[in-house]
C-alpha cells in the first residue's frame, strides 16, 4: 500500500473546519457557484484547495461529478462539472442548463470587455447601453435572438426586452460567481468567467474549420 | 523709440503678427506636418499650402488661385519664407516659435505649482483676515476667484483618464497596433496620472490649514452671512479632497484590469476566435418556437445542480396548543426563604424611611421659606448608612411633589455640584423655595 492510499479518504470531513465548512461548500458547488479566492469565498476556497484531491474523489465516487480546477495561479477557480458519459447520481429535475440566451450574452460580454477593451465597463446599465447603441452591426441578430422579434428592427419594446434578458443573464452570472455584482448593478468580472470559453474551447479553437464547413 | 502699441496699431500690422483664424489654422496644419516629418527638412510647396487652406475651410472646397495667393502673400511677412530658387516654402523662426509655444501650452495643462501658489496665497490672506470685512472679502473675492481654477486641475486628470481609457478601446477597434503597445501606453499614462494626483494632493496641502482657520473663526458667531459663506467654503474644500481620492480610486480599479489584460496577451488568437464564434452563433442560431437552437451540436452545455430545496413542515404552535404540564411540587428551601424574606424586609424598611423623610420635609415646609434639598440628601445618607437608593428616592419624590405645588417652586442649578467630605457622592444644587 503506498502512502496516498493510506490517506484518509474523508479527511475534509474529519478536519477541524469540516463541521463548519463542508455543508456550505457542498451547497455552493451544487448550486453551480464557482469557488475562487476572493472576498467572502476566501475561507471556502482555502478549505477546498487544501482537500481538493479527496473532495474530487468524493464527488466522483458518490455523485458522478467532476470537481474541476480552472484558471491560472492568480485566478484559480473550482467548480463541479457534469460528465454526460458517466452515469451520474443527479436526478433530472436537479439539473439546470444555462440558457442559450445567457451563453450569447456571456460571449457578448467577453467580446466587449476583452476584445474591445472597455476597461472601465463596470455597471450593468453601461453594458446594456453599449449593446443598445454601440454595435449596430450585431444589433439585428441580437434583436432576433434575444428580443425574439420577427423583424430585426430596434424598437423600444425590443430594447427593453434585450435589457431584461441581459439583466437576467447577469443575475445568473452573479449567482454562479462568474461576476460579482452589487445591488446597484456595479459588477466585476471574476477569473471564473473564463469557464464559459473553457467550456467552448473545442469550438473556439476549430472555429475556422467550422466556418469553412458551414 | 515708438511704443509697440503705436507700431502695431498701424493698419495691417497687427494681422501680420496675429493672423486671421483661417490663416492661423493653416499654419498650424502645416506645422504639424513639419513636425511629423511629412515634409523633408520642413520644406513644402505651394500646393501644400493650398491643401492646408482647403482642410481649414469647413466645406473643404477649392478656391480661386487668387484667394490662396493673397493669403500666402500676407503670411510671407512673418510666417512663411519663400525660396525663389526652387520655389519652396518653409517656416520663419517666428512661426516655429509661436507654434512650439502653442503646442507646449496645450500639452502642459497640468500645473500643480499654480495650485500650490494659489493655496498658500489664500492661506496667508486668510491668516490676516481678522475683522468681519476682512473675512467677507476673503470669502467673496479671493476665495471666489480661486475657486474656479482650483478644481480645473483635478478635472484635467479625470479627462486624462477618460482619454486613455477611450483611446485604449478605440485602438482595439482600429486593430492598428498590438495589444502590447496599447497596454504599455495606457499603463504608463495611468501611472503618470497617479503621480500627478499625488503632486496635486501635495499642492493642496494648505487647504487643511485654511479649513482649520475657517472652522473656528471668531467672526462667524456674530455674522450669519459670513457663517453661511464659510460653511460653503469648507464644503468646497471637502469636495476637493473627495475628488482627489476619487481619481485615486478610479485608478485603483483600472490598474489591476490592465494587469489582467497583460495576462491575456498570450490569448489573443483565442480571443479573436471567441469573437468569431460569437458572430457565428449570432448569425446562425435559430429561434424555434421561442427557443434558441445553436448551429453547433453540443448536447449538454453547462449544468448546475441546484441542491434540494428542503421541504420544511412548519409547526404552528398556536394551532396545536401543548397540553398543560403537570404541576411540579416544590420543596421548601429554608435558606432561600430566609434570603427572600430579608430582601423584602429591607424593601419594606426603606419604604417606611422614605415616608418618614417625606413627612419631615413636609413639616419643615410649613414653617420655612426655603429648604436645601441637597443638604437633606447628605443628611439622609449619613443617618442611614449611605443608603443611596433611599436618599435618591426621597429627593426625587420631593422634587416631583413640590415642583407642582401651589406654594412651592423647585430650583435646580446643574452648574453647581454639592459634595460631602464623608463620602464620594455629589449632587446638583437643589432648592425648594416658597412662591
Amino acid at each position: 500500500m503506498d502512502e496516498t492510499e493510506m490517506k484518509n479518504k474523508f479527511d475534509f470531513l474529519d478536519c477541524l473546519q469540516g463541521k463548519e465548512l463542508f455543508a456550505k461548500l457542498d451547497f455552493a458547488l451544487k448550486d453551480g457557484v464557482h469557488i475562487q479566492e476572493r472576498g467572502k469565498q476566501k475561507e471556502l476556497f482555502l478549505y477546498l484547495h487544501r482537500f481538493c484531491t479527496t473532495l474530487a474523489q468524493y464527488y466522483y465516487d458518490f455523485w458522478g461529478l467532476g470537481l474541476e480546477e480552472g484558471g491560472t495561479d492568480l485566478g484559480t477557480y473550482y467548480y463541479l462539472k457534469f460528465y454526460p458519459d458517466i452515469k451520474s447520481r443527479i436526478p433530472l429535475n436537479h439539473k439546470h442548463i444555462i440558457s442559450k440566451e445567457n451563453i450569447i450574452i456571456g460571449l457578448l460580454l467577453y467580446k466587449v470587455y476583452f476584445n474591445d477593451r472597455h476597461i472601465e465597463l463596470n455597471t450593468l446599465s453601461k453594458f446594456q447601453r453599449l449593446i443598445r447603441l454601440d454595435y449596430p452591426d450585431l444589433k439585428p441578430s441580437i434583436v432576433r435572438l434575444l428580443a425574439k422579434a420577427r423583424r430585426e428592427k430596434s424598437t423600444q419594446l425590443n430594447d427593453d426586452r434585450i435589457d431584461a434578458c441581459i439583466k437576467n443573464a447577469f443575475d445568473e452570472f452573479n449567482n454562479i460567481k462568474w461576476i460579482e455584482m452589487e445591488t446597484d448593478g456595479t459588477f466585476e468580472i471574476l477569473p471564473s468567467f473564463h469557464r464559459l470559453t473553457k467550456e467552448f474551447a473545442d469550438e473556439i479553437n476549430s472555429i475556422d474549420k467550422i466556418l469553412k464547413e458551414s | 523709440m515708438p511704443s509697440i502699441f503705436d507700431q502695431i496699431k498701424i493698419e495691417n500690422t497687427y494681422e501680420m503678427f496675429f493672423p486671421k483664424k483661417e490663416q492661423g489654422l493653416a499654419i498650424i496644419w502645416l506645422y504639424e506636418r513639419t513636425k511629423d516629418g511629412s515634409f523633408d527638412k520642413g520644406v513644402f510647396k505651394e500646393e501644400h499650402i493650398r491643401q492646408a487652406f482647403q482642410e481649414v475651410s469647413l466645406k473643404g472646397e477649392r478656391q480661386q488661385w487668387e484667394f490662396y495667393n493673397s493669403h500666402i502673400m500676407a503670411l510671407q511677412e512673418f510666417f512663411l519664407f519663400y525660396n525663389e530658387e526652387d520655389q519652396t516654402y518653409s517656416f520663419t523662426d517666428y512661426a516655429t516659435y509661436l507654434c512650439d509655444k502653442v503646442s507646449k501650452m496645450l500639452s502642459d495643462r497640468f500645473n500643480p505649482t499654480v495650485i500650490e501658489i494659489t493655496c498658500s496665497d489664500l492661506y496667508q490672506k486668510l491668516e490676516n483676515a481678522v475683522t468681519d470685512t476682512d473675512l467677507l472679502n476673503w470669502l467673496t473675492i479671493h476665495f471666489d476667484k480661486a475657486k474656479t481654477h482650483l478644481k480645473e486641475q483635478i478635472d484635467y486628470l479625470n479627462q486624462q483618464i477618460d482619454r486613455s481609457v477611450t483611446e485604449f478601446s478605440e485602438r482595439a477597434k482600429l486593430k492598428k497596433d498590438s495589444l502590447l503597445t496599447a497596454l504599455k501606453d495606457i499603463e504608463s499614462k495611468i501611472d503618470e496620472v497617479r503621480s500627478q494626483n499625488q503632486e496635486l494632493r501635495q499642492a493642496f496641502r494648505e487647504i487643511d490649514k485654511i479649513k482649520t482657520i475657517l472652522m473656528s473663526h471668531p467672526v462667524r458667531e456674530s455674522n450669519e452671512v459670513i457663517d453661511e459663506e464659510a460653511t460653503a467654503a469648507i464644503d468646497y474644500f471637502d469636495s476637493i479632497k473627495i475628488m482627489l481620492s476619487m481619481v485615486d480610486s478610479r485608478i485603483n480599479k483600472i490598474q489591476p484590469k490592465i494587469q489582467q489584460f497583460f495576462a491575456s496577451l498570450n490569448r489573443q488568437r483565442f480571443d479573436t476566435n471567441v469573437e468569431k464564434l460569437l458572430l457565428y452563433l449570432l448569425d446562425k442560431t435559430e429561434v424555434v418556437s421561442g427557443e434558441l437552437r445553436f448551429p453547433v451540436d453540443k448536447t449538454e452545455l453547462i449544468i448546475q445542480y441546484p441542491s434540494s430545496n428542503f421541504t420544511i413542515v412548519e409547526k404552528r404552535e398556536e394551532l396545536f396548543p401543548v397540553p398543560r404540564n403537570q404541576r411540579t411540587a416544590y420543596v421548601k428551601d429554608p435558606k432561600k426563604e430566609a434570603d427572600a424574606f430579608q430582601i423584602s424586609h429591607l424593601k419594606w424598611i426603606r419604604q417606611t424611611n422614605i415616608n418618614v423623610w417625606l413627612d419631615k420635609i413636609k413639616r419643615k415646609s410649613q414653617y420655612s421659606a426655603e429648604i436645601h434639598l441637597s443638604e437633606k440628601f447628605f443628611e439622609i445618607l449619613e443617618k442611614h448608612d449611605n443608603d443611596l437608593q433611599l436618599a435618591v428616592t426621597v429627593i426625587y419624590q420631593s422634587i416631583s411633589i413640590y415642583d407642582k405645588h401651589e406654594k412651592w417652586n423647585v430650583f435646580i442649578n446643574k452648574e453647581k455640584n454639592i459634595q460631602s467630605k464623608k463620602n464620594n457622592y455629589e449632587i446638583w444644587d437643589i432648592w425648594m423655595k416658597r412662591k
